[in-house]
């Protein structure tokens, strides 16, 4: 095959594609997508409008939909981000992708009708050679429409927000990689059946299939790494129920056939948080959990240990006038506290929430708490539940407010130990102080105890991780389910009679 | 026959369904020809004889075949024996996303023709197909007559040695049939060897050198145009007035006599022509034609399927 033969096949392939009526839905939809990128600003101090038109703070914003005060340092950084995951990897990356698969769907089976067929295949070019165009004109139908969202949209905010991330870039990448092994099961099946209709609704059914098998599969492999845990700490000596082994072996075997469409997600999140995340300013060096800078505001007293276990880290607000006005202590212990006895003759793991109902009850009794202490959860960052009490204490001079944060990781108990004075401000300002705080946080284990699945898997899986979890293999596996799909289309299509 | 350049022998296709193994509809039963270069070759037959089989086996759109297909010495299935061949598909599909001049860069990108050769070669083939006004419309929006001389055209782009051509004058008014014809006689006289498949008889008799009747898969008769319309015995002739008298001039000479004003037509041996025109001078009756008749090949093609349909064969 020479080169005026890839030519002509790819531009047969990009004329095709400029020509679909959903294709041009597709740009301009993409192009209502981008544009208000353009037009809002999501700066730091608040979202602009039309260029500094008009300008609401986060707080009024979050008020108009009545919800308390959004604030945290990279509040912009959030909220562009959300942005991005839901415009891209969700509306594109669901609903997007089902409008091309339905869009291009007809393309192998159009070539493939009689007196089509005739024309083309009667070329010096070989039968699989033009199944592959096609297969391709697909393929670059999803690439133009993923690169101009996400380009986009990343130039707009570069331009009007002043900030976008990087890796965002990745998600077009990543939008035409899972198309493509959709679309190979579009073609393999257009091939067999030289329906569009047959085409269509495989491909639709397979996408939501694969979708759900590869979560419930993450599910699973999280139950067996908690199991696994639970052996290693001797809490459990067997691994799960043996009833449903067939479904898990089914599930597996699902798994591994498939091709791991949501991987995908996990790669771009993979590759964000590479890119936007730095080295942490303080890692327990005996323990599981690291700090990545300092709270807006305040400053880490004595960096000198890392080890939370023997020394608190501190961090300190201080006023103009160099007067405390809050601290913040972060400290470590172990969770195997209580008087409860395991079968190994060990203290149980105490769950946070027990401290804090501990806390409140000696701090009820204790003459210097003003008012009742209150308990409550506060989701932390990295998917760490804290259980919180918060109370008011009588301090030197004038009352103090408190609140202690429990999380367990494993073996360990983390504590966030807070104290207001007055003039730190509102009790809004104090939220947001231990949120800021919070945000900081990053669990430096994989450990599948203390994380739901979504955020374990995400932890575990990446390129340097075991074979199971590792994005080479997904990505291998998944392109050789492709490539096996497209061989059997070849295998099919040589068999044609036209 | 020297210088071939498609040949097949003792070529079988049977169409079977998915999972059939045994039975199904024999399309080709046995078919053995030869085409030499710079030739017309007619294809005819009724529906279903095995004619467009037979080309799609050589252009390698059908497989599964038994015995032996060549096209400029390779088998169908390599793509290079289809490098310097043309086809226009019977109710061909052409992309309806392309405008004729896209279309025409297409396939000749695909038979692997430059860029620049192409743009030395289309304009004068839209020309000479007659498309140059809507060269740059999309084929989606041409009329039937259109899309078989675009169609014509991109058998064409490349400049085949071959060019398979089934029913090319389908859908195309008088004029364009015309034009089609003379197309296909000057391909002719560059050297290109077509191979024609029509049900218009007329057309395959004013064009192709040598003509093979297919019926049922087979052979029925294959030759020129003159050896498949042999004379039927009959000679028309044209005097200059009406003669009463014709019956006792041309006394013992031919026989079924057939008198109408100035034409008359008698039943005459080879031998006899001779002498019944010296019978007519000696009468000094003024001779203006003389027409020696032949059976037509639609005649020719309809007494041999019904010869087949009745049992026969005749080769």
């Amino acid at each position: 095959m020479n080169r005026y033969v890839l030519r002509a096949l790819f531009e047969d392939a990009f004329r095709q594609v400029l020509d679909d009526k959903v294709f041009r839905l597709l740009v301009v939809l993409a192009i209502v997508l981008i544009l208000p990128t353009f037009l809002i600003g999501i700066r730091p101090e608040g979202i602009s409008l039309l260029f500094g038109w008009k300008v609401y703070t986060y707080a009024e914003v979050s008020g108009a939909f009545g919800q308390a005060a959004a604030q945290s340092p990279d509040i912009q950084v959030r909220f562009i981000q959300g942005l991005q995951d839901g415009i891209v990897g969700g509306l594109a990356g669901t609903v997007g992708l089902l409008f091309c698969i339905a869009a291009t769907a007809f393309f192998v089976p159009r070539m493939l009708e009689k007196g089509a067929a005739d024309t083309l295949f009667s070329r010096p070019v070989g039968r699989f050679t033009l199944l592959l165009a096609r297969y391709c004109a697909g393929v670059l139908f999803v690439a133009v429409l993923s690169f101009l969202l996400v380009l986009g949209m990343h130039i707009g905010f570069r331009l009007v927000s002043g900030w976008s991330d990087p890796a965002f870039l990745w998600s077009a990448l990543t939008l035409t990689y899972v198309f493509a092994l959709v679309h190979s099961v579009s073609v393999a099946v257009a091939v067999f059946t030289r329906s569009s209709i047959a085409a269509i609704l495989t491909t639709l059914l397979f996408f939501v299939f694969t979708g759900c098998v590869h979560q419930g599969w993450i599910s699973l492999e999280h139950t067996r790494a908690v199991q696994a845990e639970d052996i290693a700490r001797g809490e459990s000596e067997v691994e799960g129920a043996k009833g449903f082994k067939l479904l898990k072996d089914t599930l597996d075997a699902f798994h591994w056939t498939l091709p791991k469409t949501t991987d995908s997600d996990f790669i771009v999140a993979g590759l964000r948080k590479s890119l936007t995340e730095s080295e942490p300013a303080l890692t327990d060096s005996n323990g599981l959990l690291s700090v990545v800078g300092s709270p807006d505001g305040f400053e880490r007293e004595d960096a000198s240990s890392s080890d939370l276990g023997s020394n608190p880290a501190v961090w300190i607000a201080r006023d103009a006038a160099g007067q405390e006005k809050a601290r913040i202590e972060l400290s470590r212990r172990s969770r195997r506290d209580g008087d409860v006895i395991d079968a190994k003759g060990k203290p149980k793991l105490r769950a946070p929430g027990s401290y804090s109902l501990d806390d409140s009850k000696l701090l009820e009794k204790d003459p210097s708490t003003r008012d009742k202490p209150v308990r409550g959860s506060r989701p932390g960052a990295d998917g760490l539940p804290f259980a919180w009490v918060r109370w008011r204490t009588q301090g030197e001079t004038t009352d103090v407010n408190r609140a202690r944060g429990f999380t367990g990781l494993d073996e360990h108990l983390y504590v966030v130990d807070a104290s207001f004075q007055p003039h730190f401000g509102t009790e809004d300002d104090r939220d947001r102080a231990l949120d800021r705080f919070l945000d900081q946080l990053r669990v430096e284990r994989k450990s599948a105890t203390n994380l739901n699945a979504q955020d374990w898997y995400m932890r575990t899986f990446g390129w340097s991780s075991p074979w199971r979890h590792n994005a080479f293999v997904s990505i291998g596996t998944s392109l050789l389910f492709a490539a096996v799909l497209l061989l059997l289309a070849r295998w099919r299509l040589s068999r044609i009679d036209f | 026959m020297t210088d071939s350049i498609l040949s097949v022998r003792d070529l079988r296709k049977v169409y079977r369904k998915t999972f059939q193994r045994r039975g199904g509809i024999a399309a080709l039963d046995g078919i053995s020809l030869e085409v030499g270069r710079g030739t017309i070759f007619g294809l005819l037959g009724p529906n279903g004889a095995g004619k467009t089989t037979l080309l799609k086996v050589l252009l390698d759109l059908v497989r599964g075949y038994e015995g032996e297909a060549r096209v400029f010495g390779l088998a169908p299935s390599d793509p290079r024996s289809r490098r310097k061949v043309g086809y226009l598909p019977e109710a061909h599909r052409l992309p309806g996303h392309l405008t004729g001049r896209q279309l025409l860069r297409l396939f000749g990108g695909l038979s692997g023709c430059s860029p620049q050769d192409l743009d030395k070669r289309i304009d004068p083939l839209l020309d000479r197909v007659g498309m140059t006004v809507a060269a740059d419309r999309k084929v989606k929006e041409y009329s039937k007559g259109m899309q078989q001389r675009i169609g014509l055209a991109q058998a064409l782009v490349h400049q085949p040695e071959l060019v398979f051509l089934d029913e090319p004058t389908d859908g195309v008014d008088p004029v364009g049939r015309a034009q089609i014809r003379e197309l296909v006689l000057e391909l002719k006289k560059s050297g290109v060897t077509l191979f024609l498949n029509s049900h218009l008889l007329l057309e395959v008799e004013l064009m192709c050198d040598r003509v093979v009747i297919m019926d049922k898969g087979r052979i029925l008769r294959e030759g020129t145009i003159a050896d498949l319309t042999p004379s039927t015995g009959v000679v028309h002739f044209e005097i200059g007035a009406p003669r009463p008298d014709l019956d006792r001039v041309l006394a013992g000479v031919g026989r079924n006599l057939k008198v109408d004003g100035v034409r008359f037509e008698l039943g005459l041996d080879p031998v006899e022509v001779d002498l019944a025109i010296d019978r007519l001078r000696a009468a000094g009756i003024s001779i203006r034609a003389v027409d020696p008749r032949h059976l037509n090949l639609e005649q020719s093609f309809l007494g041999l399927v019904k010869s087949t349909t009745a049992g026969g064969v005749s080769r």
